[in-house]
């Protein structure tokens, strides 16, 4: 087998492996909005995608659908800016630094009580429950010596927490 | 809105968003994308625009990203500390409807679903995402949750390692056998 047909043969794989990846999260995203379910495409799409990812099927992971993910969401919120957005934002910076301040604060206990009753070392542990990006806090376990993959495993958890029962949180709300 | 001014919008968002990649600006694709369909959107266009399959395709899109991040590696490392991180990330998201009601809307006065999106702690782009989904008030949302990744990297590269290295001061030194 030539590298040339091996080559191609990857990249046929790699187009398949986006496509049912894609595929999935429609399907289980519309399954859960035509349910009625608030942010029913979100959580359908994630849960779809695990799903593959569980049953050892290959899924899409590459760095460049993050950007252009953000390049769609940025845009669709771009879409939606008007004058009237900055005054709002202005008004909003306290309260948004008081409840940053009050999420540091809960995320050091929670790293503490981790700490003490599993054994974990302390820099894993208030690394894993800082609720900051999960590269960012990936980054700075590493420079302190925590265990990054236990680190990355708990925010992908509380990423999870929040996407999964943003159902109900919404059910409740609206 | 024309369909012309539709693609010049999306035309200008693209390229605020690869232009944010270039110059490596944390979440450049995002906060530059916003910059250009956000410019647009103000000195051309004036009225809101793009519908909610725009929307429904971001969500499918993010879905995709964030259930590629679940597999069997992943939940074997987290096995020893699986029930303490299920509390702890099941907690976060009370935290976030307790601190979005008390402070962004008794403060801030927006409305609750806005808080909480606002004030729960997942990604910037996820929350954002779910905003334009359930109609929330996304420019807000965004905002918040920039600033938090923002603060709490900062708080996180200068006070965290003073904070863990006087803890583990105190700690009696482990004894190997």
């Amino acid at each position: 087998v030539t590298a040339g047909a091996k080559g191609s043969r990857e990249r046929w794989r790699g187009l398949a492996s986006t496509a049912w990846t894609f595929l999935a999260a429609a399907v289980g995203g519309s399954c859960l909005l035509l349910l009625g379910i608030p942010g029913g495409m979100l959580v359908g799409s994630i849960v779809a995608v695990a799903a593959l990812s569980m049953a050892g099927a290959t899924v899409f992971r590459d760095a460049r659908a993050k950007q252009v993910a953000q390049v769609i969401v940025g845009t669709g919120i771009g879409a939606t800016l008007t004058p009237e957005s900055f005054a709002l934002l202005r008004a909003l910076v306290l309260p948004i630094l008081a409840a940053i301040a009050a999420l540091v604060l809960v995320g050091l206990l929670s790293g503490l009580v981790l700490a003490r009753t599993t054994g974990l070392d302390v820099a894993t542990a208030i690394t894993a429950t800082a609720p900051g990006g999960m590269i960012e806090m990936v980054l700075v376990s590493d420079a302190v010596g925590g265990e990054t993959p236990v680190v990355a495993g708990i925010h992908v958890m509380r990423i999870l927490a929040v996407l999964g029962t943003l159902p109900i949180v919404l059910a409740l709300l609206t | 809105m024309t369909h012309a001014g539709l693609v010049a919008l999306v035309i200008c968002g693209v390229a605020g968003g690869v232009v944010g990649i270039r110059c490596r600006v944390p979440l450049g694709g995002l906060l530059g994308s916003i910059v250009g369909a956000g410019g647009y959107q103000l000195l051309v266009a004036g009225t809101p625009a793009l519908g909610r399959s725009f929307a429904l395709v971001a969500q499918v899109l993010v879905g995709s990203l964030v259930g590629a991040a679940i597999s069997r590696p992943m939940l074997r490392t987290v096995r020893s500390v699986i029930v303490p991180a299920l509390v702890f990330s099941l907690l976060m998201p009370a935290v976030g409807l307790a601190v979005g009601w008390l402070l962004m809307t008794r403060v801030g006065h927006v409305d609750l679903l806005t808080a909480y999106l606002s004030s729960a702690p997942a990604g910037a782009m996820e929350m954002s995402a779910a905003a334009l989904a359930v109609d929330a008030d996304a420019e807000a949302v965004l905002a918040a949750q920039v600033l938090r990744v923002l603060a709490i990297a900062l708080v996180g590269s200068t006070l965290f390692p003073i904070v863990i290295r006087r803890l583990q001061c105190g700690r009696p030194p482990q004894v190997s056998e």
